[in-house]
């Protein structure tokens, strides 16, 4: 009974074939995406660690700057899952609150990266001409000095900034590959017969830049974002081993891990597990840039043979 | 070709020129220098002591008459002193050549790696070496340089030697890496066979045997070689050393200086390679990946050419173009990298240079300092340019 009924419920064969829908890029690049096995994995993972590092504090009894008397220095263990350091202070609340601040400065800096990138290099790429000229050499000029170096010297200006600085500092120059890439993709774009099309109806500038160029770069765009994360979660690390990360009581990632790495010998923990968290979320995000790079790139069907 | 290079040294000179503005710029916002500072906090500091700081920083004129001051100087040569009143350019002359030897030996092993790894995994792709090699790479690519170095000094080096002088092994670890090089060779046999046709169960066996056997082999070369007498005689100091890029007072002949440079060099420069090995054999591979789907890589197969010969002649020499560029361009990178690690092993190169500028906050060593890394920056993508428009003609008429 229950086949026949199976039977009657499927489509005929011929009325199938016109029901079947036509894939939207959007839904071919995320159908993509979801079947990126590792990708898919970091998401879930950095979702998780997100969540967790988020939410855990408002219940956990250490916050990250009471300092424990009783407990000075200990290895890991069931009261304090990532020991604590020479004063007490709880390593698994520390590396909580310092993976909060890593997360939210990679993030500011990956949003003001992508828009002064993408700015920069629709406007050059789009206009070309002396404008061209001069936001390529002032990017080029940029370039010139190695990133950490132009954040560090820059930095080093500010010694009593708060957080929300260094991701500015950071926004603020590692623009240039981002620029670079956008600009070679519009001054390619520009010249397709859409944009003439656009034009000739009358499309202003703005439009044609914002409604009808930049949406065939979402792919690049997202990625180069994505990977910015991680980017500057690394540039970040470098600059508090510099000393001129996030300053006390604030921690971040970087400045746990520059603090383990003074006391390497007595206190091993203090170094592990805020690199662990550092490598762990860089992994994830490098793979889902990976996995969103698979998924935006139509060349790939042709090179999987 | 003599036009081409011409037209890219007249681009580079005045950019050099806007970019020892930007340094300027960037080096006067730095804040007061710790020295003054430091006089400014004592109770009994004159305003005669502060003035003639100001004038030893080279802080006590208008930033234009400085600018013009300091870029004239530098020009001739003449940089000033630091902080200390010592001069600025033999003390970064020797910090660039610590450094630069470092960055050479990390340079040329790490693209050697990456190259080699990046053409198998592409020739092999999605293959478990692929896969292995991938993992690897982003691994590596999202360790911070400081938690890589750190490990090593850890791990390679502090945890190392007193194993090194007492070395032994227990009998579960050479189980354990017995059924890993089982492990291993088996999976090479795998991914060999994965595009034959004749699938036998020996050919698997044989891998593994090999595996075994070389894991066997290697302790057995351990225990016999390592574990004599050979590295413990007549050698108080620890094998591996953590500080410095020489020991101090070295005296000894040309072999022994360098074996003890060699030594010296191995955990910084093993970091660096990792760093930098991730990013090439990546780049390698999307390269190569690109050029091996080409058309005249198919017409080099339609003409019958052997396999070998079209990846090794049509396949790799092309797909290495474009790494010439990356590699220039990855320049600053590995110098960021190299400050971490010559901080964390303790160098006394371009490193400790920058951090201690940056923590005297002294303006003439910064502003030496990024000079010469922006001066090094456009030198190398000016030789990029050149050899990328040598070995692909097409870029010279553009």
């Amino acid at each position: 009974m229950a086949d026949t009924t199976t039977l009657q419920s499927a489509p005929a064969p011929d009325e199938r074939e016109f029901s079947v829908e036509a894939r939207s890029q959007w839904k071919t690049v995320v159908r993509r995406f979801l079947r990126h096995r590792p990708a898919m994995i970091s998401l879930v993972v950095l979702l998780l660690i997100t969540l967790f590092v988020f939410l855990f504090p408002i219940w956990w009894k250490w916050p990250y700057t009471l300092r424990d008397k009783t407990a000075r220095s200990q290895p890991p263990s069931w009261d304090h899952p990532m020991g604590t350091d020479e004063l007490g202070k709880d390593g698994l609340g520390r590396v909580m609150r310092g993976t909060q601040r890593s997360l939210e400065i990679a993030l500011i800096a990956s949003f003001l990266i992508t828009t002064i990138g993408v700015f920069i290099g629709a406007i050059a790429g789009y206009f070309r001409g002396w404008i061209d000229a001069i936001l390529m050499r002032f990017t080029d000029l940029v370039l010139t000095i190695p990133l950490l170096i132009i954040v560090a010297v820059v930095s080093v200006g500010y010694p009593q900034a708060p957080w929300y600085l260094i991701p500015i500092i950071l926004g603020m120059f590692a623009w240039t590959t981002l620029a670079r890439i956008v600009r070679a993709e519009f001054l390619s774009l520009r010249e397709k017969e859409f944009v003439e099309a656009a034009r000739a109806v009358g499309a202003r500038d703005r439009r044609i830049i914002f409604k009808h160029i930049l949406p065939n770069l979402a792919g690049p765009i997202i990625v180069a974002a994505t990977l910015a994360v991680a980017g500057t979660m690394i540039t970040e690390t470098a600059l508090s081993f510099l000393g001129l990360g996030v300053r006390a009581p604030d921690v971040s990632l970087g400045f746990l891990i520059q603090e383990g790495l003074t006391a390497f010998k007595t206190r091993p923990w203090l170094f592990w597990f805020p690199s662990a968290s550092i490598v762990v979320i860089c992994l994830c995000v490098n793979f889902i840039g990976d996995g969103l790079r698979d998924a935006f790139d139509p060349k790939q069907n042709r090179v999987k043979a | 070709m003599f036009r081409f290079i011409l037209r890219r040294v007249l681009v580079a000179i005045p950019l050099l020129f806007a970019s020892s503005i930007l340094t300027f710029v960037l080096v006067t916002n730095i804040g007061t220098p710790k020295k003054i500072e430091d006089a400014l906090a004592r109770p009994n500091a004159s305003q005669a002591q502060i003035d003639s700081l100001r004038r030893q920083f080279g802080i006590d004129k208008g930033p234009v008459e400085r600018y013009v001051d300091w870029f004239t100087n530098f020009i001739k040569g003449d940089w000033g002193k630091n902080y200390n009143g010592l001069e600025i350019r033999p003390l970064m002359w020797d910090a660039m050549q610590v450094t630069i030897r470092l960055l050479i030996v990390a340079t040329v092993v790490s693209v050697l790696l990456g190259v080699l790894v990046g053409v198998l995994s592409a020739i092999r792709q999605y293959t478990v070496f692929d896969y292995l090699m991938t993992f690897m790479a982003f691994t590596f690519f999202s360790i911070p340089a400081a938690v890589l170095a750190g490990f090593l000094k850890e791990w390679g080096a502090i945890k190392m030697n007193p194993w090194l002088r007492e070395p032994s092994m227990s009998t579960p670890l050479i189980i354990m890496i017995s059924l890993f090089g089982l492990l291993c060779g088996y999976l090479v046999m795998k991914s060999r066979l994965k595009f034959e046709r004749e699938k036998p169960l020996s050919k698997y066996l044989i891998g593994a045997a090999a595996g075994l056997g070389i894991a066997v082999g290697g302790i057995f070369v351990f225990n016999f070689v390592w574990g004599g007498e050979v590295f413990r005689k007549g050698n108080p100091k620890p094998l591996i050393p953590t500080v410095g890029q020489t020991t101090p007072g070295f005296d000894g002949s040309f072999i022994e200086g360098l074996q003890d440079s060699f030594w010296h060099m191995l955990l910084p420069s093993t970091a660096l390679i990792l760093i930098g090995f991730a990013g090439y054999s990546r780049y390698m591979r999307a390269s190569m990946l690109d050029v091996m789907s080409s058309d005249y890589v198919r017409t080099a197969r339609a003409k019958g050419i052997s396999e070998r010969r079209v990846t090794t002649l049509h396949g790799v020499r092309n797909a290495l173009i474009p790494l010439v560029t990356i590699v220039a361009l990855d320049f600053g990178a590995l110098l960021s990298g190299a400050i971490i690690t010559e901080t964390i092993f303790g160098w006394s190169g371009m490193g400790r240079f920058f951090t201690e500028a940056l923590t005297q906050r002294d303006p003439r060593s910064l502003l030496a300092f990024v000079m010469i890394t922006a001066v090094s920056v456009v030198i190398f993508n000016l030789i990029a340019d050149i050899v990328y428009a040598q070995l692909d003609p097409r870029i010279r008429i553009g």
